[in-house]
């Protein structure tokens, strides 16, 4: 089975699905994030039977907000280190290009604060550019080169609401590992933005 | 903006008291002044005023102090430890800003660019040894 | 006849990353494993610490710290009673990451999760020492917890619980000492660098305010030494700090006031709680000149004074974990899963016991 969890937006979702058939979705559920990540924690605990089961466990990693991928991305590693489930990050933009694979020129957008915003392009669900950030003053410009613009939050000037989910991701995550069994990573947020982090020095 | 003066922390704390009863709600205002000015004594003045009756002491080490009030939080944030403009940009402060009653800023040039645009600008002067001119912003200099 | 209370426990409220096991027994704890990974040198460039940094460090840390914990412990999974992670006080973002991993282990391994407060982990850090008695044998002490962010005087029980009877109404005790060594150009935080200062000083050349020496209670002021240091620079030294003679001078009448206070305080607690046992524990714990102060009150007045380690002084696990395994010894006390951290989480204040 594959454990996705979905964070990088206010509407925080999971799914459990199976690897060969991620369509057959054996558990999903999706909720209001509000900056907490004890739903969160609630939900693995319901899924206690089934978590020795897991083959991978893949977690949005944004562009979004830090705080709720940084709990997605704690918990899913306090899981590996009991049980040695691989992780993997997958591009929440992603997730919703796949949902709208249709779209000729597509902007997923999110906000990134301090008046700049998240951008990730793609043309009939594969990825063009980004993700990158633009300042928001910029956004109307932008807006003329594609055919729709979408964000999970409202953003002012982006008329569409779109939200990644953790079943899509269940299913990007299957294709992935089908592509590349046997991969894992350490996946950190889509960090756009300094500071720049150096290692750290052991101190046994 | 005016300027009052005050010979006392508890003065000081009475203006701030006096300053606070006119503060707009969701308002951010950046406290400055150098080490030993009595912002912290500003600040305490101020909560009280808001409604908040237990100990205000200096947020240095975790950087925010929350404090609650029948109208929300007070946020005290005090950036003494954060060196640089360019890494108080990564204090993800931009929540705190909208969600409380009132947010202090203590050391708010630290901010940088940060600082909201419309952020109420209090400084404090030492002019002797515990003499203090306090600089308010016009529209909340009321006495 | 139950058997040790095994805890493992994770630390990131601040700037350093941190696992242990511990394990409790019979009110006796023994460190199976303690790893701290420091960012401190990452901060230093920055002039303190800078939490988007330190929460990026602990995502990363999280990992390695806690397998090296578990290897070096000999212990596995199946040998845990409890999971443990601070919940607070800290930088919010850095006390979620390790409390959200530690949450998710205990659901993975089966086991029972308990948040804890890092000034309990402090409260009990004395009873890391191979050297100290039991908890119970103790039964009861007053604990003087004084770090950068935290000053305060406690009692703890071997029951579990305790009470706050005094605390700073200002500046904590290690925050005066890293403003002082600003202001005397010592750097920041300089706390360390001013007690080096300080050691060929006279610590009577100066005379500093003893802040809320007389107020009859248990509450500390610090804030007022910045002041008076700031006016003694302007009238004796032109506004800038001195060096040579003049500079060990200020540091050690400066370091004077403050653990004057410290010790005039502890001292004043112990004699209106009867108790005998001081404990005396944070970063500013490690200050010679501190525990000096203390040992002499002590020596004189038959306490026994428990210090702890300088290793257990400042952030580590270990003291978490024995905190967690305290607790839940003694009540079988365990969180919800959803519990929150708590950025500003404080002790117990007096007469309402936790």
């Amino acid at each position: 089975m594959i454990l996705a969890i979905e964070t990088s937006s206010p509407h925080h979702s999971i799914c459990l699905a199976r690897v060969s058939a991620p369509d057959d979705v054996i558990a999903a559920s999706s909720w209001e994030g509000l900056g907490r990540s004890g739903r969160l924690l609630l939900e693995l605990d319901a899924l206690r039977p089934h978590l020795p089961g897991v083959r991978l466990i893949a977690i949005g990693t944004g562009p979004g907000s830090f705080s709720g991928i940084r709990a997605a991305i704690s918990a899913a590693k306090g899981l590996r280190a009991v049980l040695g489930t691989p992780l993997i990050g997958i591009c929440s933009a992603d997730a919703v290009a796949a949902d709208l694979a249709r779209v000729s020129r597509l902007g997923v957008f999110a906000d990134a604060k301090r008046k700049e915003l998240y951008v990730t392009e793609y043309a009939l669900g594969q990825r063009l550019r980004g993700p990158t950030t633009i300042p928001s003053e910029g956004l109307e410009d932008y807006l003329a080169r594609l055919t729709f613009a979408v964000s999970a939050e409202p953003i002012p000037g982006i008329p569409n609401r779109a939200t990644p989910s953790a079943t899509r991701l269940a299913q990007l995550a299957a294709a992935s590992w089908r592509a590349h069994p046997g991969r894992h990573e350490d996946p950190e947020p889509i960090y756009l933005r300094g500071p720049t982090p150096t290692p750290l020095t052991r101190n046994p | 903006m005016a300027t009052t003066t005050s010979e006392s922390p508890e003065q000081t704390r009475q203006i701030a008291a006096r300053f606070a009863a006119h503060l707009p709600p969701a308002c951010v205002v950046a406290v400055s002044g150098e080490l030993g000015a009595g912002k912290t004594h500003f600040i305490q003045g101020a909560a009280r005023a808001l409604g908040f009756a237990d100990t205000v002491t200096s947020p240095t080490f975790t950087l925010v102090h929350e404090y609650p009030t029948p109208q929300g939080p007070i946020f005290h944030v005090d950036l003494y430890r954060i060196a640089s403009p360019i890494e108080a940009a990564s204090l993800g402060l931009d929540e705190t800003f909208a969600a409380g009653r009132a947010t202090f800023i203590e050391w708010p040039e630290r901010l940088g660019p940060d600082l909201p645009d419309d952020a109420l600008r209090v400084h404090i002067r030492i002019a002797g040894d515990t003499r203090r001119e306090i600089d308010l912003p016009t529209p909340l200099a009321r006495p | 006849m139950p058997g040790p209370t095994i805890c493992f426990g994770v630390e990131t409220s601040c700037d350093e990353t941190a696992a242990a096991v511990v394990a409790l027994d019979g009110g006796r704890p023994r460190i199976l494993a303690s790893v701290v990974a420091s960012q401190a040198g990452r901060h230093a460039a920055y002039g303190g610490v800078v939490p988007e940094l330190a929460t990026r460090e602990h995502l990363r840390a999280l990992d390695w710290v806690t397998d090296e914990a578990m290897r070096s412990g000999g212990v596995a999974w199946r040998d845990i009673t409890v999971v443990t992670a601070t919940r607070g006080p800290g930088l919010a973002s850095a006390l979620m990451t390790g409390h959200s991993f530690a949450r998710a282990v205990a659901i993975a391994a089966g086991k029972p999760f308990l948040g804890s407060n890092h000034l309990e982990g402090h409260l009990v850090s004395a009873f890391l020492d191979p050297g100290a008695p039991p908890m119970p044998d103790v039964g009861e002490w007053l604990a003087l917890v004084v770090s950068g962010g935290h000053t305060l005087l406690a009692i703890g029980r071997s029951d579990g619980t305790h009470e706050v009877i005094g605390s700073t109404l200002d500046d904590a005790a290690g925050e005066a000492f890293d403003k002082g060594a600003k202001m005397l150009g010592l750097g920041y935080p300089g706390g360390s660098a001013l007690e080096a200062a300080a050691r060929h000083g006279d610590p009577s050349a100066y005379d500093f305010p003893r802040g809320m020496l007389r107020s009859g209670d248990l509450s500390f002021s610090f804030s007022g030494l910045k002041t008076a240091l700031r006016i003694l620079l302007g009238k004796r030294f032109g506004g800038t700090a001195p060096a040579g003679k003049a500079l060990a001078d200020l540091c050690a009448s400066y370091q004077r006031a403050i653990v004057d206070v410290l010790a005039a305080k502890a001292t004043m607690a112990l004699r209106q709680t009867g108790l005998r046992t001081l404990v005396l524990a944070g970063g500013v714990a490690c200050n010679a000149a501190l525990r000096a102060a203390l040992a002499e009150a002590c020596g004189r007045d038959g306490i026994r004074l428990l210090a702890a380690r300088p290793e257990h002084c400042t952030d580590n696990a270990a003291m978490i974990a024995l905190a967690a395994a305290w607790r839940h010894a003694a009540s079988g006390a365990v969180s919800p899963w959803d519990e929150d951290v708590d950025p500003n989480l404080g002790l117990a204040p007096a007469g309402q016991k936790v």
